[in-house]
């Protein structure tokens, strides 16, 4: 682990969720080598031992060579295949910047999205990074190579969170520029327009990618725990004003839960998985969190 | 409408200004935020700003009628009714009877009964002050009431109501003090009667301000009838109680000499009491006694009870002659006065006994001579004086004597009767042994006189006691009369020894009626007898003195018995004790003391107990050649000092210049079982009274001066702070912030 994963990759985390794996909810192409029969087969096949045969075993695997020299049976075993797809896209918005514990947004975006991103290379699966606000602000390729985790937590790094984001664009956007089916990870705040963004969502879904919704807040943002004259500036909006927070935290979460729930009930519709994480859960619980529901997920289906 | 205490208007309305100010204030001390969620937060604003706003109105409305409210409640305001005639109109005369007993010294914390007394006065006439009618005040202590005969008034007697007579008011109390008498409110109220009657255009309004003690109200009956006596005159009557409730208290009720004074180097026995006036048992209790300056063995009382009193004899033995004194107090508690009594007497080097012997060969003399005055050193104290009966007419030289004797006297003339029944009528001790010159019809007539004499019983002739051989009782059975109390126990086998052969039998038809016998005979006659006669005693013995053998044989050993000293010294004892040799004076009390006119020159100085106080120097009245000095102020407790001037050439008395007389405060005032309101109202049923706490009387006051509002604002005020409250909680600003999650 290089000093500059160590930001965003906690190994306390990876410990405890390293048992895990991950499986996508619908089969895509080159998906779940090793427990499906894959449809690409052949395919990025690389030799690992010789097994002798027992009853049960496929006899295309069977090395002839073998059985001709020897007149042994024995088959032939292969490293697991991988073929899975992922596009990790994490929000540097200037909204993510809000924190009020030891994390701010996107710092915990982040850590979650090299976390998984760790996970999918050990398993060798192939990932890709987007940093996205209003425009995609840093692309790493999509590879499967160990020390491509590197180039993902370098991209994470030398962005700063500045702008206003639009992720129903960049969702938009991507849909037309990734023909290839494959698992996508949003980690955002998603705060902008609510309807875009779902619609961005929808466009995602259409191309057949499977998507992954994680929505990070802070506490502060879901509790307003604010007390006393305040006068609030906006992140993204150039606006400000001063109020009694305690006059108007009725109204907030009024209006915070509504925007969630159209959130909710959008991403259900479109059979996006949907999870929203407080900045100040435990980061492998939150984690493990997302990846259990996907496995129960997957055995549904 | 007017106000009590106008000024704080003046101090409290900018307050109005404050919830404004900390609004303000906080404007500027506002935090600032950088916040992703403005959406959110902008439409929950534009939803609701006009309610925020109302809210916040009503908020800083509320606030500032709260403070408007205290303010005004501190002010007190007071709507004069058009009824109120009591202000309205006329003269308006405050009475105060003021208890100044020594009860009122009670004290708790920081204060005491006196203390709330003044406190209350001073706010019920500050208060009554700031009302525009005219108003005059009396104010009557309880210890004055006594002395104002008719007509006469109190020192502060309708005296106009201002600001001055506040201010002297205030600097009078700022030194006044309890009084140490027990003065209670039946003379005050008899005072107050005494009082010219109400005028046309005067409206009375009389105060009781007492601790209300129930032993004394409880005890004087007539109390409640001078209560509705007085309340007929006045229009208002308040009961002012300045005591909440009872606390414990012990008191020395008593320090006196059991039997009299004694001589120089002879035990004096003492006697202290003390008193347990509290609910509670009292437990250790100790008595420290101080003898002149030195200080003696502390006394153990142990545990008292409640409403119980426990005493114990000690003894005192003075080393010289002239002013000695004894003080014994206890520990503090509630009331310090009756923590401490004293007790002063002259004590004399020896004192003089006069024998009027008429024995033939003077042998009854000789035996009590002997028993009273054994040796040249005089060890009992006594300097008897052997004289015949014609002495008795020295009348102007009896009074030195303590007590004097009769041996077998015959008889005496009218003028040596007349002065003997004069003695003892002021005091003196009467010693009586009759024998065989005893002449009975004289005795029956001159001294018996159908019980009117000095006599305590009719004689009938002499009798001999007839003696049982088999017999084991013994001659003489002595009674607990304190003349033989040191017989009891194992001392009194001697008495089984007394042999009494003749004695004189009283008349069959006599009943015993004020001379009781003190000794009886085996046959149940009395031997000796004792009987009261004016301030003084008589003791008189129906059997001879002397031991040695008459015309009718023996009459008894009983001078021959070893006892007999010890009884001659006790009778002594007790007959001189009768003639009181010091006083026992309570506070208030006038000192007097009177010396011969010859022995003393006419000027003395009365140096009083508290030091501060400078002597005063008094002229003595001359009369029927004695000299009188009197103290001319109330007298307080503790012990006083006569410094006499004797004339020069009288060797004899410039040794006792000085006299001294202690003074106690009176007893049973230190009981602080007081009356409460529900006492008081069954006592005082079915008459129109108003009671009042000390600490409320403000509020008693302001009724009379009108409709006072300060109840209103104070329940406004509550409402007001209420609905606070409510709207605070409704805007959401009440409550902890962030203990929960509002989103899951």
């Amino acid at each position: 682990m290089t000093p500059d994963s160590k930001r965003f990759l906690h190994p306390e985390a990876i410990r405890r969720i390293g048992r895990l794996e991950i499986r996508a909810r619908h089969i895509v192409e080159g998906f779940m080598s090793g427990m499906h029969r894959s449809p690409y087969f052949g395919q990025s096949i690389e030799f690992l031992q010789h097994r002798q045969y027992s009853p049960g075993d496929d006899l295309r695997h069977v090395d002839w060579k073998v059985w001709a020299k020897q007149d042994k049976l024995y088959v032939k075993q292969f490293e697991e295949d991988a073929n899975m797809r992922t596009t990790l896209l994490v929000d540097v918005s200037k909204s993510m910047q809000y924190g009020s514990g030891p994390l701010n947004k996107y710092e915990y975006a982040a850590t979650v999205a090299v976390s998984l991103a760790y996970l999918l290379l050990k398993q060798h699966d192939a990932v890709q990074c987007l940093a996205f606000d209003e425009t995609i602000r840093a692309r790493t390729p999509l590879r499967s190579s160990n020390n491509h985790l590197r180039a993902i937590v370098q991209a994470l790094d030398a962005s700063t969170p500045e702008n206003k984001t639009d992720p129903g664009g960049i969702f938009r956007e991507l849909a037309e520029q990734s023909p290839q089916r494959g698992m996508m990870v949003i980690v955002s705040d998603l705060l902008g327009d609510v309807e875009s963004t779902l619609r961005g969502l929808r466009l995602l879904r259409q191309r057949g990618h499977d998507v992954l919704l994680l929505h990070i807040m802070d506490d502060d943002e879901l509790d307003f725990p604010f007390d006393g004259p305040t006068r609030f500036e906006g992140l993204e909006l150039p606006r400000h004003f001063n109020c009694n927070p305690r006059a108007l935290r009725d109204g907030y979460l009024e209006s915070l839960e509504q925007f969630l729930s159209t959130l909710r009930h959008g991403c259900a519709r479109d059979a996006v998985d949907y999870l929203l994480v407080r900045t100040s859960d435990p980061l492998d619980a939150a984690l493990a969190k997302f990846l259990t529901r996907r496995m129960a997920a997957g055995r549904k289906n | 409408m007017t106000y009590l205490f106008p000024t704080l208007l003046t101090f409290g309305l900018p307050l109005l200004a404050l919830p404004v100010l900390i609004h303000l204030i906080n404007l500027r001390r506002r935090q600032r935020v950088e916040w992703a969620a403005m959406d959110f937060l902008l439409e929950s604003q534009k939803r609701n700003k006009k309610w925020v706003v109302l809210r916040q109105l009503l908020l800083l409305l509320l606030r500032t009628a709260a403070i408007a409210l205290v303010v005004g409640m501190l002010a007190s305001p007071v709507i004069r009714p058009a009824w109120a005639k009591i202000f309205g109109a006329g003269m308006k005369h405050h009475v105060l009877l003021l208890d100044d007993s020594y009860s009122m010294t009670d004290q708790w914390g920081e204060t005491s009964a006196f203390e709330e007394a003044k406190k209350a006065i001073e706010r019920l006439l500050s208060q009554s002050n700031a009302a525009d009618s005219e108003q005059v005040v009396t104010i009557l202590r309880f210890s004055e009431a006594e002395r104002l005969s008719v007509g006469s008034t109190p020192e502060i007697y309708q005296q106009k109501l201002n600001a001055k007579l506040l201010e002297s008011l205030q600097e009078d109390f700022a030194v006044s003090h309890p009084n140490e008498s027990n003065a209670g409110p039946v003379d005050a109220l008899e005072a107050a009667l005494r009082m010219p009657e109400t005028a046309a255009d005067e409206t009375r309004i009389a105060y009781l301000v007492s601790d209300f003690r129930k032993q004394q109200w409880q005890e004087e009956t007539q109390l409640s009838q001078l209560v509705q006596r007085y309340r007929a005159q006045v229009s208002h009557l308040r009961l002012i109680q300045c005591v909440g409730e009872t606390r414990d208290n012990l008191a020395v009720t008593r320090l006196e000499p059991e039997s009299g004074i004694r001589a120089t180097g002879v035990e004096t026995w003492y006697v202290v009491e003390v008193a347990n006036y509290g609910d509670t048992p009292a437990n250790e209790v100790t008595v420290t006694v101080q003898a002149d300056r030195d200080k003696l063995p502390a006394i153990q009382l142990g545990t008292i009870e409640a409403g119980e009193d426990a005493s114990q004899r000690f003894r005192v033995t003075y080393e010289t002659a002239g002013p000695h004194q004894l003080t014994a107090s206890l520990e503090p508690d509630a009331v310090a006065l009756d923590n401490v009594r004293y007790f002063a007497a002259q004590v004399p080097k020896t004192i003089p006994l006069l024998l009027i012997d008429s024995s033939p060969r003077g042998d009854d003399g000789y035996f009590l001579e002997t028993a009273l005055s054994p040796g040249e050193k005089n060890l009992a104290g006594w300097s008897p004086q052997i004289e015949r009966a014609s002495f008795l007419r020295q009348h102007d030289q009896l009074d030195q004597f303590a007590a004097i004797f009769l041996l077998d006297v015959p008889k005496l003339d009218q003028t040596e009767v007349d002065v003997l029944e004069a003695y003892v009528e002021r005091g003196g001790g009467l010693g009586i042994f009759l024998g065989e010159q005893t002449r009975r019809q004289f005795y029956n007539e001159s001294l018996y006189r159908d019980g009117e004499g000095l006599l305590p019983a009719p004689l009938d002739i002499p009798t001999q006691l007839l003696r049982d051989s088999d017999s084991a009782t013994a001659d003489v059975e002595v009674s607990d009369h304190p003349l033989f109390s040191i017989f009891s126990g194992q001392r009194n086998s001697f008495l089984k020894l007394v042999r009494v052969e003749f004695y004189f039998a009283l008349l069959p038809e006599w009943q015993p009626e004020a001379a009781q016998p003190l000794a009886k005979l085996r046959n149940g006659a009395p031997l000796i007898m004792e009987k009261g006669f004016g301030e003084g005693r008589v003791v008189m013995q129906l059997c001879k003195l002397s031991p040695k053998s008459t015309d009718l044989g023996v009459w008894s050993n009983w001078g021959l018995n070893p006892m007999f000293p010890i009884y001659a010294n006790e009778l002594a004892g007790y007959l001189t004790a009768a003639k009181r040799q010091y006083h026992l004076l309570t506070s208030g009390d006038v000192l007097e003391v009177v010396v011969p006119e010859s022995d003393y020159q006419g000027e003395a100085e009365i140096i009083a107990p508290d030091s501060a106080v400078k002597p005063t120097v008094i002229i003595g009245e001359a009369n029927e050649q004695n000299l009188t000095f009197k103290s001319t102020k109330p007298t307080t407790s503790g012990v006083w000092r006569f410094d006499l001037q004797p004339i020069e050439n009288r060797e004899d008395v410039a040794a006792t210049p000085t006299r001294v007389i202690a003074v106690n405060v009176p007893r049973g005032e230190g009981d602080l079982h007081t009356l409460q309101r529900g006492d008081l109202a069954e006592l005082l049923d079915g008459i129109d009274y108003e009671f009042l706490l000390a600490s409320s009387v403000a509020e008693g006051n302001q009724k009379l001066a009108g409709y006072p509002l300060r109840d209103l604002l104070f329940w406004g005020l509550l409402a007001t702070l209420a609905i606070e409250q409510l709207v605070a909680v409704a805007a959401s600003y009440h409550g902890r912030v962030a203990t929960r999650r509002a989103i899951a």
